[in-house]
């Protein structure tokens, strides 16, 4: 097969920790505060709080390894681990996981656009849009995700630190106690919830590894980038809970987004969900980018293309496609949890299996390097 | 290795006529192997034929054939474009000297067939430039430059005398890049002048010119201007090889070719700088780029261009840091407005209502009550009527133009009001929308806002702040995909470096700005030394 002519792309450990971060905060700052809030209720700050450095510590161990495969893509790791057939076997599944979760993502932030802003549009505007902008920048490659993500990402966080400071006037401490009222169960279990989140961004950043300036120094910006985004989060659901109350966030479906409405401070500082769902639109278009372009990534290569630009434009309309056609907005938020828990969740572990096994096969392997 | 024809008749005059429009010389360098060349007769009769032929006998072709010598008078022809070259100079500084020859200077030595051209060059004309050649399409080309030709009997070669002295304009003030504090002087539209005034401000051998011919019809000529060792050589390869590349008939100006070597022509983004101040265009030289000067154009180009550059003036670098930091933020906030300010409010007008505080909202229901039309035709409908008063004022001629801007602006935004076509606020906010597209410094760049106003008000009207975070994150996305000569458009705003920060939102005083970009100039990184600077005089030294 004809090998593309585009050139190898590379982006700095910088630019990596920004990536992780963004693909991290993505869509999440609007559900999580509900999701881990019906688990652990008024712990779901504490549960947080106990995930946030679990999760920081478990990524930098999760790619520590890393450098030990210069320039390998993760099928690559995998053929390396498993052999060429079952390798690409056991590496297909995450590739198409990472596909129908950033189709799962367009329609569900449909649903928000149509919850938050405007009920009457017709949810596949949305959906076709953000696909479009996903699969452009998806096309574009890593470098112009990473570019994209160093202006986007720093607007997101400012935006919701924004909001978290307007939050404070309606803040109230009694919404936190008393702690630990139904025993340390809840919390567990809200901290069990926040790991699935955790594997997206671990794999995500398995896929795209190969096109950092320094491998070595992979870990240390996924943890880094992974810090603000920790820390957002949990100020996000203290700030929601503190205002609405445990059991009010856990009713709402998109609490972030009540909870803008609820800022007012005079005439002037008002109807900030309008403010947030630019900055919603930014961060979903991230995400879902991110997951095209990994999914695809690895998609391509268990099928030997030397690119993903081939496979990105027809697999997101193929996911657009599918999402609205086939499934309704309630089914694919449980078909997304059926995802966190099934995928994301085990690709948290997964690199501790395939790299001792890859590196115990190493030697006699022979090198692949990555395609760009 | 290939042989050379040499060809006479009518072949050789369809020949000359190829060779002198430039039909194959594109570049410089060796002549291919497929172009004729085209001897040069040895009588002078069968020269002036061939040019009137070649040149259909044009008013403008002088030709003055007369004898010199006394005792074998050699026949002689000059033949020159009237308006190109200088006819008293021909006059003075050749024509005179080969009559008065026989009587004055070369007493001692006979003129004859063998020894007339000859003697013309070493000792009878008395000019800077003369050279010989011996092909008559090259010559008549030249002549089309300014050059004047001296053909004599018996002689198969002819002498160029002279350089190209076309007409040309003064070094004055620039016009469209003005200061308050900074040099006034503004490049012209010949090159000479042009890479005089950059020598002027580099006095360095590290300055390298490199002139292409380029356009089949125009000749145009083009230098390659940087400083050797600052500049980028991978970048400078491809601004060579981008240049070569062009095979047009004709360049009128630098805008042709910023056309033909951009990385994608069809984004509304220009991605080649141009600038008429030779300051600008040494400081952007001294940051690595590559400067384009064209002949004919007063206009440079710079390479590669960044979206930061065009909006930074030179005198940002002239005034005081505070003050430049002042009015960036000014700048990029009128710039935001001139993008977003109509989209905004139709998108709040027509569904965001509570984000507008609620006695704003009072008195825009109550100023648009009469307006029968919703907001995003209000809003066409005047920045239509904006950009029309716009281009009528510039077409005018000064005083008219001036006098037309103020009417259309306040008759018509008078009476639109008045007669409840439009809102007073939309007044307002078209107003301050185009003062904003004022603000931004570089022509291209607020042309290309003004123009993507259009889409966003349409997706304001559509989809609301969606419609608008839509448009602004697919012009991002854009904006991260593109290049100029292989360096991101984006290149210091992303990934935003402590470097590049020094001089993109900020100006950094110059003590502070110790490195060139690094983009562009990868070698010899360093601007100043780290000695530069001012410094606290030591205890004592104080006067």
């Amino acid at each position: 097969m004809k090998r593309s002519r585009r050139p190898i792309e590379r982006i700095s450990t910088a630019q990596l920790a920004i990536l992780s971060g963004a693909v991290g905060l993505g869509t999440v700052f609007l559900p999580i505060t509900s999701i881990i809030t019906r688990l652990a209720g008024a712990d779901s700050t504490l549960a947080l709080l106990a995930a946030g450095p679990f999760i920081a510590v478990l990524g930098r161990l999760a790619h520590a390894a890393q450098f030990k495969f210069p320039r390998k893509s993760l099928v690559a790791q995998f053929e390396l681990a498993f052999g060429r057939i079952i390798g690409r076997a056991l590496a297909l599944p995450l590739g198409l996981a990472l596909i129908a979760f950033a189709a799962g993502l367009e329609r569900q932030i449909a649903d928000v656009y149509i919850i938050a802003l405007m009920p009457k549009t017709p949810p596949w505007v949305f959906a076709v849009a953000i696909a479009g902008l996903a699969g452009a920048l998806a096309y574009e490659g890593v470098e112009a995700l990473a570019r994209y993500v160093t202006i986007t990402h720093p607007l997101v966080l400012a935006v919701l630190v924004i909001l978290v400071a307007a939050a404070a006037p309606l803040f109230n401490w009694h919404h936190f106690l008393p702690l630990f009222e139904h025993g340390i169960g809840p919390a567990f279990k809200g901290f069990a919830r926040a790991l699935p989140f955790a594997g997206e961004v671990v794999l995500f950043v398995w896929a795209i590894l190969p096109n950092v300036n320094q491998p070595r120094g992979g870990p240390r910006a996924v943890t880094v980038g992974s810090i603000p985004t920790i820390a957002i989060l949990i100020a996000l659901n203290a700030a929601t809970i503190g205002a609405l109350s445990a059991p009010e966030t856990a009713r709402l479906f998109y609490a972030t987004i009540d909870l803008a409405k609820l800022i007012q401070i005079g005439d002037y500082l008002r109807g900030l969900e309008a403010i947030i769902i630019p900055v919603f639109t930014a961060a979903s278009v991230t995400k879902t980018a991110a997951f095209l372009l990994a999914g695809s990534r690895i998609i391509g290569d268990c099928f030997g293309l030397p690119d993903a630009r081939p496979t990105v434009a027809p697999i997101a309309l193929a996911a657009t496609a599918g999402t609205l056609a086939l499934t309704k907005a309630t089914t694919m938020v449980r078909f997304i949890d059926f995802l966190d828990w099934y995928f994301m969740l085990p690709a948290l572990f997964l690199p501790f299996i395939v790299w001792p096994l890859a590196l115990l096969r190493s030697k006699r392997a022979a090198r692949r390097t990555v395609g760009g | 290795m290939y042989k050379r024809k040499r060809k006479h008749g009518p072949q050789a005059m369809r020949d000359i006529g190829a060779v002198a429009s430039g039909a194959s010389a594109v570049g410089q360098g060796p002549p291919r192997p497929d172009e004729p060349r085209v001897a040069i007769a040895a009588e002078v009769g069968a020269n002036r034929d061939a040019i009137i032929n070649v040149l259909g006998n044009p008013p403008d072709l002088a030709l003055r054939e007369f004898s010199f010598g006394i005792d074998q008078p050699v026949h002689c022809l000059v033949a020159y474009i009237d308006g190109l070259t200088d006819p008293v100079a021909v006059a003075d500084h050749l024509i005179e000297p080969l009559m008065m020859a026989p009587r004055l200077a070369v007493r001692d030595t006979a003129v004859t067939r063998s020894n007339a051209m000859d003697m013309i060059s070493e000792r009878l004309a008395s000019v800077w430039h003369l050279l010989v050649e011996t092909d008559l399409g090259k010559a008549v080309k030249a002549m089309l430059e300014g050059v004047c030709l001296v053909f004599v009997d018996g002689c198969d070669r002819c002498l160029e005398v002279g350089r190209k002295e076309p007409p040309k304009r003064q070094i004055t003030t620039t016009e469209t890049e003005q200061v308050i504090r900074g040099p006034r002087e503004g490049f012209t539209e010949t090159l000479r002048d042009c890479t005089g005034l950059v020598r002027k401000r580099l006095a360095t051998p590290a300055l390298r010119f490199e002139t292409l011919s380029i356009g089949r019809l125009s000749n145009t000529a083009v230098s390659i201007v940087w400083l050797q060792g600052v500049a980028n050589d991978k970048i400078v390869a491809e601004v060579r090889r981008r240049l070569q590349r062009i095979d047009i008939d004709g360049i009128m100006d630098g805008a042709y070719i910023e056309e033909l070597i951009e990385d994608q022509p069809y984004s509304p983004f220009s991605t080649v700088y141009h600038t008429e101040r030779p300051d600008a265009f040494c400081a952007h030289l001294l940051e690595g780029r590559v400067g384009i000067l064209v002949d004919g154009s007063s206009q440079a180009l710079v390479v590669p261009a960044t979206m930061v550059m065009f909006f930074q003036t030179s005198e940002d670098y002239y005034t005081r840091f505070h003050l430049t930091i002042l009015i960036r933020f000014i700048r990029l906030m009128a710039s935001f407005n001139s993008l977003l300010l109509p989209p905004v409010y139709i998108a709040a007008t027509t569904f965001h209502h509570n984000l507008i505080p609620t006695a704003f909202l009072l008195s825009i229901a109550a100023g648009r009550e009469s307006v029968p039309f919703p907001a995003v035709v209000e809003a066409l409908f005047m920045v239509f009527t904006f950009e029309a008063v716009r281009e009528a004022g510039i077409r005018l001629p000064g005083i008219i133009g001036q006098t037309v801007s103020i009417v259309g602006a306040l008759v018509i935004g008078q009476a639109v009001v008045s007669a409840g076509v439009v809102s007073p606020i939309m007044v307002i906010i078209i107003a301050l929308t185009e003062v904003g597209s004022f603000a931004v410094p570089a022509y291209d760049m607020a042309a290309t806002l003004r123009l993507l106003r259009y889409p966003l008000m349409l997706l304001a009207a559509t989809l609301g702040m969606f419609g608008i975070a839509v448009g602004l994150l697919a012009l991002l996305i854009h904006l991260c995909c593109l290049r100029s000569f292989g360096v991101p458009y984006l290149s210091g705003l992303t990934p935003l470096t402590a470097r590049s920060a020094k001089d993109i939102f900020i100006r950094a005083p110059w003590p502070q700005m110790k490195f060139r970009p690094r983009p562009t100039a990868q070698k010899h990184a360093e601007r100043q030394s780290q000695r530069s600077g001012p410094q606290r005089p030591k205890r004592g030294e104080r006067t």
